[in-house]
């Protein structure tokens, strides 16, 4: 029922370190083999906002059809986990998140049917910069072997989450910007993101008011959006365009 | 017994809540003569923001509040790393997922105060601290750190605590402060127990949303 965290803590720094090759959701498929777990989920949340709006980064090793169904019938909306995670201290158990409302039930039960596992418990961690994050470790153990298992890891399972945590940040700020703007295009996104309008952007950079509408195009596909407003926002979710740059 | 109360759930125990403001600012403000912000008659400062847990002592039969404390995990926003961090060396620093820190360890004072246990601990703190003992079980800690003066000091040994003092002693204001640390665990917990009289568990956790029935029902497969 125990496992050690030795081969865990070494995979998990060599990502932190940037030594290591593989993709971090194949570094955890490993360690929940290791550990004897179904699969384990790293949520990076934020606590002021309603759920649909409170996931900021996810990395799962749940199959990909699972996390296609959980796209498609909004679970985040409905996934207690979501909730809980983002305003929990203590590690919670999924079975203290079950409740008498039926979609809750039937989002359980839909995940049970996609291999999540028929146990879980979430690891509420913060970091450094105040962060909230929750990751979760899901088993098919029996009830009796996942509470043994629980009380003789529980140790191991913050420890490994911490630094599941540094991982993913290191990780996803690697693969952030894959956009690349061109000089002008940068500039009109940024002072569209400022509240400026066609107008006043043609008259600040001194360009027509037609080149200002062109730039802001060309930006907007390559970021795949499909109005300006999306894609200020992608870009500045993104680090397209600097945070900073909006002072 | 305690109450465990996650900071965002707080505003569900208003009384609670706002009976420990009150103490904390009568015992830090008015009796230890500690520089803390009080408005109202109610002491807070902006780890009270950073979602803590609090521990709250209360009369099991009519829940008046006895004492309290605060917990915050050293891995974000904390007191000894953030506004007393000259107690610890240079290139010392606490920060682990494993170690939270207690701060802000109060009781009701003079006559509201429950009888004493074996060994002189006031009772409520007697319990709040055998109820950190619980809680580091179930949060997977291996220890408390803490920044104290040598009167929470002597509450923290007689109530079987063992804390090692870490980093240099330092004089704030007219107190002399020290950061210690405390291993949790069973043995630990067990120590507690036995030294403040407190057998089995102290913790009225939140109550399961939900009763085990309709989860038995979806996980039958």
């Amino acid at each position: 029922m125990t496992f050690t965290i030795d081969s865990a803590a070494v995979k998990l720094t060599d990502t932190i370190l940037g030594y290591s090759e593989q993709d971090l959701e194949e570094t955890l498929k490993t360690i929940a083999a290791e550990m004897g777990v179904c699969h384990i989920a790293y949520l990076r949340l934020s606590p002021d906002k309603s759920a649909d709006a409170s996931l900021l980064a996810a990395i799962v090793t749940y199959s990909v059809r699972w996390q296609h169904r959980y796209f498609e019938k909004q679970y985040v909306l409905i996934d207690p986990v979501m909730a809980k995670g983002s305003k929990a201290v203590l590690p919670f158990d999924w079975e203290e998140l079950a409740s008498d409302d039926p979609a809750i039930q039937a989002f359980f039960m839909d995940a049970l049917s996609y291999g999540v596992g028929r146990n879980g418990i979430s690891i509420p961690v913060r970091n450094r910069r105040g962060a909230y994050a929750v990751v979760s470790f899901s088993s098919n153990h029996s009830r009796q072997e996942w509470e043994e298992f629980k009380i003789s890891n529980m140790v191991k399972l913050q420890l490994i989450s911490v630094l599941i945590d540094s991982a993913a940040s290191v990780n996803l700020k690697l693969s952030s910007p894959t956009v690349k703007l061109s000089k002008r295009e940068e500039q009109c996104l940024i002072w569209a993101a400022r509240g400026k309008t066609y107008q006043d952007i043609s008259d600040i950079l001194n360009i027509s008011f037609g080149s200002v509408k062109s730039y802001l195009d060309t930006a907007r596909h390559k970021l795949n959006c499909i109005n300006l407003t999306h894609a200020v926002a992608v870009a500045i979710a993104t680090g397209v365009i600097p945070q900073k740059a909006l002072r | 017994m305690l109450k465990v109360i996650e900071g965002t759930r707080s505003s569900l125990f208003p009384m609670e809540m706002d009976a420990m403001f009150r103490n904390r600012a009568l015992t830090f403000s008015e009796r230890l003569g500690w520089d803390v912000i009080v408005k109202d008659g109610r002491e807070r400062d902006g780890f009270d923001n950073e979602n803590p847990l609090y521990l709250i002592s209360v009369d099991p039969y009519t829940g008046e509040y006895w004492g309290s404390l605060r917990l915050l995990p050293t891995t974000g926003p904390n007191m000894l790393r953030d506004v007393f961090p000259f107690l610890l060396g240079k290139d010392e620093y606490i920060e682990s997922a494993t170690i939270w820190e207690s701060s802000r360890i109060c009781a009701v004072a003079a006559d509201g105060q429950p009888e004493r246990s074996k060994n002189g601990v006031n009772l409520a703190l007697g319990e709040l601290l055998a109820g950190i003992g619980e809680v580091a079980i179930i949060a997977g800690l291996t220890q408390i750190v803490s920044v104290f003066d040598a009167r929470i000091f002597r509450v923290l040994r007689a109530a079987g605590c063992n804390p090692q003092i870490i980093g240099k002693p330092c004089r704030i204001g007219d107190t002399m402060s020290y950061a210690g640390l405390f291993d949790t665990g069973e043995g630990p917990l067990q120590s507690i127990r036995n030294a403040v009289g407190i057998q089995g568990s102290v913790l009225e956790l939140p109550p399961k949303e939900l009763a085990a029935q309709p989860r038995e029902f979806a996980f039958a497969a």
